[in-house]
């Protein structure tokens, strides 16, 4: 193997595959990077876990084929360090020479045929969507996915196309976040995303029109994005019916707006958060909303206006839940839905209906 | 010069009874479990009863043979608690530096205090006089120059006594004493050290340095610093921010049965978990101690994704911990603790997946609190507790008691 690339070029290729590398592993070739160089002057970068699979291809000059597995960490942090200058790879034996300008690395390369084989897939680009809008839709949604291993399922994220809408879906038992949009496809499907996935592709998915091809097999989701392809593992099992959890009614209906609300409640927040609890008091009457919070450091009295549908109420939330919605939601006013103190409420835009948060209240046990 | 007071509340439980009630002074008494069924073990006995050889940990009709007399008490933690806080609040009338040890014991640090109260000896007297006048009871107090030697002096003269020892008495007053009353030295270490010919806190102290860690590791160093009276630990008042509740016990025989150790678990848990929800707290972290046969320590800790204080989830998180790190190596020491404290939420998150049995366990131990408290400890029983005969030869004891001594469990070292 021998080729000769910009450092930029071998940077980003690195840096986009290293994201399937995994850090603790108890097989040591998966903390290597692939890399492959073919007569047709292009050389593939792959990384995996065995979960995530992330395949990249730069075009350079090739002079000698061949492939090997190298340390990800190290390769990747001297190619960091190295100036802004063409980069020799050469591969002579078992060693890997690296070579831009007065410095020379020298890595010891890995069996290439014990790195494992992607899983291959026949792709039929069942879905074309912008990488903008994949990146909203994940950003919009991922936050609520579940952090604990108690139901696995609740760890992805729900991706459904049905009756002509594409849906993002998580949810974590204490609030459910939805995202969707109209998508041209007869295809139906619903399959559920590992969050760790996810994260990863909204980082290499680029703010740009330009398509992601999406593939989908029983076990496994592909995306295509040019150069490079990522692949992984879906979860197991089905999710949860979240249809039935979003109420259709309410009994009060709150029109306020998001960047008061989100200042309101950061500062409450702050004591809220001091008592381990982030615990914070609405209280909603006619024009007024009051948001309270105290902890043994003191106490914070908040009040937004309002345009308040219905009666009167007294609720209490996990601050954390507001804040992660708010920070996220793309309209100045949102509706605030609610029904008892003990029931969801719903947020939802009041520009569009694409959007949908549910977070449960806190039951204040009384004394 | 430090100036360090130790304070020991004497025949605590039974004090309080006697204080709370004057038909019981001047005569024996104990506080003790079930009267009715004979085995129960006395917790506490008056220093009257004492005369007659009862003992603390004494099953109740042992002693009834040894003083007929003997009027039983059954416990009441409640008074015991707050008794306790308002002896410590005493003490802290004289310096916030108080340590709380156990319900009746305490570490004062009063350098520095000589010129509001006086020296130490005079400190420590007026402290036995308030406690005596305004609640009744009597508290041996030890006045030295570290914790150690103030517990050591707490200890030489009781009831209602103030001892002194100064760090050249050190030789003088505690190295005649045998081995075993040194602090941190159990049974168990005892013969280890009567096995190398070491029989006084003297013969342990002019022992070669290097004899007692070879035979001990570094754990060898700490015996040996505290025979010589070197002891430089501070008295850190940390009462306002207890960081946990645990129990830890020596089981009567060497386990190996996964289904026994989960029993003793259970017995472990009940008394974490009661004690837990008698302060009224919750923890995330959950903490297994375990000794192997070969002597061999192994702590381990885990974060719970939620606050606890259920007997039933402090006993599943504990089993769970332990299991993966056992080697299937013979037990002979189980211990829980909850630390990761804060105070019981009067708030409860509302979730999509309602854990219903939550609210059962939850109901579950406040009644079997409420049940224990009115009528002993070993009125009412799990049935799970009973396939081993846990709930009978399984004494938990009702205050904190993890490992003797954190700093000689460092690193997972042998004891």
């Amino acid at each position: 193997m021998w080729f000769i690339c910009e450092k930029e070029l071998l940077q980003e290729a690195i840096n986009t595959v290293q994201k399937a590398t995994s850090t603790k592993t108890t097989y040591p070739i998966l903390e290597g990077i692939h890399i492959r160089a073919t007569k047709d002057n292009k050389v593939t970068f792959t990384a995996t876990d065995l979960d995530l699979g992330i395949e990249t291809f730069i075009e350079t000059e090739v002079y000698q084929e061949g492939a090997t597995v190298v340390n990800s960490k190290l390769f990747g942090e001297f190619i960091r360090k190295l100036p802004n200058d063409k980069i020799i790879i050469k591969m002579e034996n078992n060693n890997v020479y690296i070579t831009c300008q007065k410095s020379e690395f020298v890595l010891l390369g890995n069996n290439p045929d014990e790195f494992p084989k992607l899983p291959t897939i026949n792709e039929n680009s069942m879905y074309e969507i912008s990488q903008d809008l994949i990146k909203s839709m994940i950003r919009s949604t991922i936050f609520a996915i579940a952090q604990e291993e108690t139901r696995p399922i609740l760890t992805g994220v729900l991706f459904e196309v049905k009756d002509g809408k594409l849906s993002f879906v998580a949810l974590d038992g204490y609030r459910l976040a939805l995202k969707r949009y109209d998508i041209d496809s007869e295809n139906e499907i619903s399959a559920v995303i590992p969050g760790k996935t996810l994260n990863e592709i909204s980082k290499i998915l680029e703010t740009t029109d330009e398509k992601a091809k999406i593939t989908f097999t029983p076990n496994h989701i592909l995306f295509n994005l040019g150069n490079t392809k990522v692949i992984s593992r879906l979860l197991d099992g089905e999710f949860i019916n979240y249809r039935q959890i979003i109420p259709e009614e309410y009994r009060l209906k709150v029109k306020v707006n998001r960047n008061e609300l989100l200042d309101s409640i950061e500062r409450a927040s702050l004591l809220a958060r001091e008592g381990k609890t982030n615990l914070i008091k609405f209280d909603i009457k006619d024009s007024n909303m009051i948001i309270t919070s105290n902890s043994q450091l003191g106490k914070v009295y908040e009040e937004v206006n309002i345009e308040l549908e219905g009666e009167n109420l007294k609720i209490a939330f996990n601050s954390k839940y507001f804040l992660d919605v708010l920070r996220i939601i793309d309209s100045d006013e949102i509706y605030l839905e609610f029904t008892t103190n003990v029931s969801p409420c719903v947020v939802k835009k009041c520009n569009s209906d694409d959007y949908i948060y549910l977070v449960l209240p806190v039951r204040l046990v009384e004394e | 010069m430090r100036n360090i007071l130790h304070v020991d509340l004497n025949a605590f439980y039974a004090s309080v009874e006697q204080a709370e009630d004057k038909n019981l002074q001047g005569k024996p008494v104990a506080v003790a479990g079930d009267k009715e069924k004979r085995t129960g073990i006395i917790l506490t006995a008056s220093y009257e009863a004492r005369r007659y050889g009862i003992k603390t940990g004494m099953t109740i009709g042992d002693a009834l043979k040894l003083c007929r007399d003997l009027i039983l008490v059954k416990p009441n933690f409640r008074r015991y608690v707050e008794y306790s806080n308002r002896v410590m609040d005493i003490l802290r009338s004289f310096t916030p530096d108080v340590e709380v040890f156990s319900i009746d014991e305490a570490w004062l640090d009063v350098s520095g205090c000589e010129g509001l109260f006086g020296d130490g000896v005079e400190i420590a007297n007026l402290i036995r006089k308030k406690i005596r006048e305004e609640l009744g009871i009597t508290a041996s107090v030890g006045v030295s120059y570290c914790k150690l030697m103030a517990k050591m002096a707490s200890d030489l003269k009781k009831p209602d006594a103030t001892s002194i020892i100064d760090e050249k008495d050190v030789p003088k007053i505690i190295w005649p004493m045998p081995v075993e009353e040194l602090f941190g030295v159990g049974r168990r270490m005892k013969s280890r050290l009567n096995e190398l010919g070491i029989f006084t806190i003297g013969d342990l102290a002019n022992t070669p340095l290097s004899l007692l860690t070879n035979n001990f590791g570094k754990v060898g160093r700490y015996y040996w610093n505290y025979a010589n009276g070197i002891d430089f630990s501070k008295v850190e008042s940390s009462y306002d921010c207890i960081k946990g509740v645990g129990n830890s016990i020596t089981t009567p025989k060497d386990l190996v049965d996964v289904k026994e150790i989960s029993e003793i678990f259970m017995v472990l848990a009940e008394s974490v978990g009661m004690r837990l929800r008698r302060m009224g707290f919750e923890g995330n972290v959950v903490e297994v101690v375990f000794r192997k046969s070969s002597f061999e320590t192994i702590v381990r800790r885990h974060k719970v994704n939620e606050y606890i204080d259920t007997t039933v989830d402090i006993h599943s998180e504990a089993l769970n911990l332990f299991l993966k790190n056992w080697d299937r190596s013979k037990i002979r020491l189980l211990g829980i603790r909850v630390t990761g404290l804060r105070e019981k939420q009067k708030f409860e998150q509302i979730s999509l997946f309602e854990d219903e049995t939550k609210k059962k366990r939850e109901k579950l131990d406040m009644c079997l609190d409420t049940i224990r408290e009115k009528y002993g400890k070993y009125s009412v029983f799990r049935a799970i507790t009973m396939q081993n005969d846990s709930n009978k030869t399984i004494r938990v004891l009702d205050k904190d008691e993890w490992i003797p001594m954190n700093s000689f469990n460092k690193g997972g070292g042998r004891i």
